[in-house]
């Protein structure tokens, strides 16, 4: 039994390395997140198979699909909290595969800004250290000039000294977007960002996920099932 | 930041912190409160214990003779003849041999009749004045003189009996000579005079009923002994060749250690249990917080946090929360020091000091284990946390 894990890990790293070189002498060179025939198995009858997708540096990518088709388990494979069964996630050339849990969490922390469904935070510290958190876990330093810029783009700067449960579910989906680009990621992985918003809130939190990123030279994949988002993507792939 | 989530963490649910503190501080309160309790009991009882080998007085019951004559905490069994205690003072074994008569009481204090050895024997250092001279001059223990407000030259006057209001000898009273300072031992609530002091008190009061002069007896003998080789036969020829009694007090007082050990031993064991019970109740409550926590958990992996940190933080709750049980329960093992010193102040002072008993400071490692014992079923869970099941979940 171990023997044969062991077979297969050996097969799989260097069926990886094999694909990371392809990569490396792949065209597409810019691009800050690849995919490479990525799988994911949640048991063996259930497989899911999704299409390469790649996305450089301040560009923007949709990825659709109807709910039930893998896409918040895509989205979790390409921030390295779940592990492909094949195929390998490339951020900025670094293959997510090939690095141990430890060295996996640094990275996202400082390359890769997710934005959930659901809104998450830490209770029980301010809003203002919600953020300031995310920047210490991934260690890297903000300033206080850049949260203030970044707060007020997002119209939260008034709530940074309250708790994030006593917030409006609109507020906290600002809060949320805070975090994830105060770092100013690699990528930023946005999952239903506007299923429960109306046109005109659904317009003015793409635009501001839009016009971050660009600032940052961040590249933003959105998944979602909401057909309103297609008009801002240039660039669209559907799951099945 | 690590430190300020853990702390938030502690104040955001406040009272199920407070609980954990609350039963860690309860149990080691009271271990710490035995422990020092019974350390402050055997050095007292070691250092009234000074120099005396054997106590020798009438017979019947030998913890009763030690309990009466080095602790004067009991009734003495009877009286000696002083002619028989002098014979056996000349013994070659004995080194020195202190006479003690109980006389009168001042105050509910022992007017004890003895010699100049007695004071040696407790290395007694003088506040004001000197050893008494003569018939009627009488020394006064630290507690005493602070508690009577005597002064050098005042008299005073005995009562016959321990009860303050039992009949006064007024006819005799008593000049105070010297004052002793704090000695930390049984003569601290001791009024000292000469033996005949006491004779002349009782013979006088026998005299006035009309009755022949009494035998000259005294109430006890210390024994010091030149060898403890004399401890394993003086004892026995004396109590099977004599109409007196000879005690070994050092055994004496480990018999009666080993019957109060039973109490201690209960108490201890009901403390134990209270730091048990504390150590599950922070088990739950960071159980519970970890149930609610874990999108947090899984929020802060997602942020970069690595696992390891992860149950750090987790760890240091516990570890947070042991700490303050630990001093909180020191303080409240201090605050009942002062309780019990306040209460036994009047009839014994015991020597219970604020000081740190080596014993209590095996508690912190101890207590830390135990917090740490109680933080490894969720800093694992925290560790183990799949992060992208949590953050799908809804």
């Amino acid at each position: 039994m171990v023997k044969n894990r062991f077979r297969e890990l050996i097969n799989q790293s260097l069926k990886n390395t094999f694909l990371i070189s392809m990569a490396v002498t792949n065209p597409i060179e810019k691009s800050m997140i690849q995919t490479t025939n990525l799988q994911f198995s949640y048991s063996k009858k259930s497989t899911f198979q999704f299409p390469d997708i790649h996305c450089e540096a301040g560009g923007k990518l949709l990825i659709r699909g109807k709910s039930g088709c893998g896409k918040t388990t895509l989205l979790h494979l390409l921030a390295g909290i779940l592990t492909p069964s094949e195929g390998v996630v490339l951020i900025k050339g670094k293959s997510l595969g090939a690095l141990s849990e430890k060295e996996k969490d640094q990275f996202r922390g400082a390359h890769i800004g997710l934005i959930s469904q659901r809104f998450h935070f830490i209770n029980a510290i301010s809003v203002e250290d919600n953020i300031r958190a995310a920047a210490y876990f991934s260690g890297k330093s903000i300033n206080a000039n850049e949260l203030l810029q970044i707060t007020d783009f997002l119209s939260i700067k008034h709530l940074l000294s309250r708790k994030p449960a006593l917030l409006s579910p609109g507020e906290q989906q600002r809060v949320c977007i805070a975090r994830a680009i105060i770092n100013a990621p690699t990528v930023l992985l946005a999952d239903e960002p506007t299923s429960s918003l109306d046109d005109d809130n659904c317009k003015e939190v793409i635009q501001l996920l839009e016009t971050l990123c660009r600032q940052q030279d961040t590249a933003l994949v959105v998944v979602t099932h909401d057909h309103r988002l297609d008009e801002y993507f240039d660039h669209k792939v559907k799951l099945s | 930041m690590i430190l300020r989530i853990v702390r938030a963490n502690l104040f955001h649910q406040p009272l199920t912190t407070l609980l954990s503190v609350v039963l860690l501080a309860l149990g080691t309160g009271i271990i710490s409160l035995l422990l020092v309790m019974q350390d402050a009991f055997s050095k007292k009882m070691d250092r009234d214990l000074k120099n005396i080998d054997i106590v020798v007085g009438a017979k019947g019951s030998p913890l009763q003779l030690v309990l009466s004559a080095v602790y004067h905490m009991d009734a003495p069994t009877g009286n000696i003849p002083a002619a028989e205690a002098n014979k056996l003072s000349k013994n070659r074994m004995i080194a020195t041999a202190t006479p003690l008569a109980y006389g009168d009481t001042y105050k509910g204090y022992r007017i004890l009749g003895t010699d100049e050895s007695y004071l040696e024997k407790y290395e007694v250092l003088f506040q004001e004045g000197s050893t008494f001279q003569q018939n009627f001059e009488a020394v006064l223990g630290a507690t005493v003189a602070a508690r009577s407000g005597l002064k050098i030259g005042d008299s005073f006057v005995g009562t016959h009996g321990s009860s303050a209001d039992a009949h006064e000898h007024d006819e005799h009273p008593y000049k105070v000579v010297g004052i002793l300072s704090p000695n930390s031992s049984v003569v601290d609530q001791l009024v000292l005079t000469t033996v005949s002091t006491v004779w002349a008190v009782h013979h006088h009061n026998e005299a006035n009923s009309e009755q022949e002069e009494a035998p000259e007896e005294i109430t006890a003998l210390l024994l010091e002994l030149k060898s403890p080789m004399a401890l394993m036969t003086l004892p026995r020829s004396i109590n099977e060749s004599s109409s007196l009694q000879a005690a070994v007090p050092s055994l004496e007082i480990n018999r009666l250690m080993g019957l109060l050990g039973i109490g201690t031993a209960t108490l201890q064991g009901i403390a134990m249990g209270i730091i048990l019970v504390s150590a599950l109740s922070i088990f739950i409550a960071l159980y519970n917080r970890m149930k609610d926590r874990q999108y947090e958990m899984a929020l802060m992996r997602l942020m970069g946090c690595s696992r390891g940190r992860l149950a750090l933080m987790v760890w240091a709750e516990a570890a947070i929360i042991s700490l303050a049980g630990y001093c909180f329960g020191w303080i409240l093992s201090r605050a009942g020091i002062l309780l019990l010193q306040s209460f036994l102040g009047e009839t014994q002072s015991w020597p219970i000091s604020f000081n740190f008993v080596v014993s209590e400071a095996w508690m912190l490692p101890v207590v830390i284990i135990i917090g740490t014992m109680a933080a490894i079923i969720p800093a694992v869970h925290a560790f183990r946390l799949d992060i992208s099941k949590t953050l799908a979940h809804d």
